[in-house]
């Protein structure tokens, strides 16, 4: 903890509890500290804890609230502060950035970005699929990118992708160079390592149009479509060639697509080619396809297309277990915001040492 | 100078809280920030419910919690400002009570019948416990509150009949707080109902005793009726003010708990 000296105007401070965190030296300009507020939305009578992390030793700070209020009046306090020898996002930017990648569901999922960015990372979701037909070539993610790569408020070379199911298999084929542009890290939750993207996305529907005889249905009449996915295509990811950090989560009873062997398999290759270091392979027992974010309902089972040509739709099962899933959204959750930090915030131990 | 006071509490504070490099006292608004973020305030619970109530001559503000209830009921009785404080209640509301803000236009129209239908309007409420229904006020609604709870017009606290929790600030500029306090304990004393009698008193906090973290303001303008604009010196000091008001706050939400809402044996018996 630290020492504070504590000056008030008109907000009561004591109903601060602040701890501040810091990281060893670094030069003076780039700091970069990470501000989180807990709640940051409560009751007017619930304290609150502030921390300051990522901070350089006994590095002086101004704790400051301000106010507007409904008439003239504006409302702040101040406190000074100095990190502890243990040292620990961002205002004003600039941030990370994150391109969001969803699955073959279409229409544009919001949910995840807008949280991502609740958490200090410049969040994209990109729409690629018009009704049921798979769009989206190499190019137009591409542009998407780089995009988001010359936002004023974006620091280009920390631009990671997180994507799911089919939007996984994007962000794999992202981090394995497919095209032209280079995450700075990978998050792949539920998705294949194959099939390697030529030109677009919709060579996914190629794969499934002859794989269609492989869909079973079980006892409960419920559309299973992971056999469609196997075995492994020839034409897979070079996962060698992925220079970048990669979290990549599956279910261990995803019914929808062959996660398990996949990720099986790209370990097996980064093992043999000697860049395994990268993977952090996150697996969860009872825990189907859709591994999505905390405190929503978990899906055992979609309403999906039958994936004949038709407009029928039927109950297809996605797999998992009602309280595994819940945890393992929790849980994976955490660990992708953790991974996603380490990764794409600065830290003071990367920059160049000043010559104290 | 100006007090804090929120009017809509319908919409929450929106702070902004901002780390700046070094030790700095002013520029808050010229130099940017290292980092920054925004933080909600809600003086209502979701769930909430505000609805405005004119009936009978009684005007007010009803808060009344989410859920099947019967809850107990609070009638709030603000100071004198010439307008309706809705902020305590929606607070009291996000506690637990069907809660009524009273709005009265001067101690001179107020009358104690018409504290009477507040309190009864409460207590008709079809989501309240009738017989749980208590009062709180402060500075003048402070007054009100201990008159209602001695039902007589004059004030004898002789005859007070219920838990009385009594909360002064020792450096109140506005009524000698202290000794008002030490003249109703001897009058408990003597008229044998002190046990009901619980007295808080915050030695360097003011006349605004207000719920936690509401900012503390030793003086501010002050108009009442016709008078020409003043300055009330209401008192107190920043830290132990503010340390008085979360210390209050958790002991009034502690004795309207332990006073109004029934102990589990006590429903189970009532519901057979």
């Amino acid at each position: 903890m630290m020492s504070s000296h504590l000056q008030t105007s008109r907000f009561p401070a004591r109903a601060l509890h602040v701890s501040i965190n810091r990281s060893s030296s670094t030069t003076v300009e780039a700091v970069h500290p990470i501000l989180s507020v807990f709640p940051a939305r409560g009751q007017l009578d619930e304290k609150f804890k502030i921390v300051v992390e990522n901070l350089p030793p006994r590095f002086p700070v101004t704790l400051h609230s301000f106010y507007p209020c409904e008439d003239k009046y504006n409302w702040e306090a101040f406190g000074h502060y100095l990190s502890n020898d243990d040292g620990a996002v961002n205002g004003p930017g600039p941030f990370p950035g994150i391109m969001d990648i969803w699955g073959a569901r279409g229409g544009l999922e919001e949910s995840r970005a807008s949280l991502l960015a609740s958490h200090g990372f410049a969040s994209v979701v990109v729409q690629y699929m018009t009704t049921n037909k798979v769009d989206g070539t190499l190019e137009y993610f591409e542009r998407a990118f780089c995009l988001l790569q010359e936002h004023p408020l974006v620091i280009k070379d920390r631009v990671g992708v997180v994507g799911s199911s089919l939007g996984g298999t994007v962000a794999l084929n992202m981090a394995a160079k497919t095209m032209n542009i280079s995450p700075q890290c990978c998050v792949c939750i539920n998705g294949l390592h194959y099939p390697r993207f030529k030109t677009s996305v919709s060579e996914f529907n190629e794969q499934h149009i002859q794989a269609l005889h492989k869909i079973k249905i079980n006892e409960k009449n419920q559309a299973i479509w992971r056999d469609t996915t196997l075995p492994i295509m020839d034409n897979k990811l070079d996962v060698e060639r992925i220079t970048c950090p990669l979290l990549l989560i599956y279910g261990e009873d995803d019914q929808a697509v062959a996660s398990k062997e996949s990720a099986e398999d790209i370990a097996k290759m980064m093992h043999e080619a000697g860049n395994e270091h990268l993977l952090t392979t996150l697996s969860y027992s009872e825990t189907g396809h859709l591994i999505e974010l905390p405190h929503t309902p978990p899906r055992i089972t979609i309403r999906a297309p039958c994936l004949d040509g038709t407009t029928e739709q039927r109950i297809t099962l996605f797999g998992g277990k009602a309280k595994s899933a819940a945890d393992a959204q929790e849980d994976s959750w955490k660990k992708i915001l953790t991974f996603l930090r380490q990764q794409l915030y600065p830290s003071p131990d990367i920059l160049p040492k000043n010559n104290l | 100078m100006t007090r804090f006071n929120k009017k809509n509490v319908q919409t929450p504070l929106v702070i902004h809280i901002s780390v700046y490099r070094g030790h700095v006292v002013k520029g808050f608004r010229e130099n940017p920030p290292m980092a920054s973020v925004v933080v909600e305030r809600w003086y209502m619970a979701p769930g909430v419910k505000r609805i405005e109530v004119k009936e009978r001559g009684i005007t007010g503000t009803l808060f009344i919690p989410p859920g099947p209830g019967p809850f107990p009921g609070l009638l709030d009785i603000w100071g004198l400002v010439e307008k309706l404080v809705e902020y305590r209640a929606s607070l009291l509301a996000s506690h637990g009570f069907v809660t009524m803000a009273l709005r009265y236009y001067s101690p001179i129209e107020i009358k104690p019948e018409d504290v009477d239908t507040a309190i009864e309007i409460i207590q008709e409420h079809p989501l309240v416990m009738e017989d749980r229904v208590g009062v709180i006020g402060i500075s003048f609604g402070g007054s009100v509150a201990i008159r209602i709870a001695s039902s007589a017009k004059g004030v004898n606290m002789g005859r007070i009949k219920c838990p009385l929790l009594y909360i002064i600030g020792e450096d109140d500029q506005l009524m000698p707080s202290a000794a008002i306090a030490e003249d109703i304990a001897k009058m408990m004393r003597e008229a044998g109902n002190d046990h009901l009698l619980t007295s808080l008193s915050y030695p360097n906090a003011g006349h605004l005793i207000e719920p936690s973290y509401i900012p503390h303001t030793r003086e501010s303008h002050f108009t009442f009726s016709n008078q020409p604009k003043m300055i009330s010196v209401w008192g107190g000091h920043p830290k132990p003010h503010a340390d008085a008001q979360e210390d209050s706050w958790e002991k009034i939400l502690a004795f309207l708990k332990q006073h109004l809402y029934p102990s589990p044996h006590t429903v189970l018996q009532a519901k057979m």
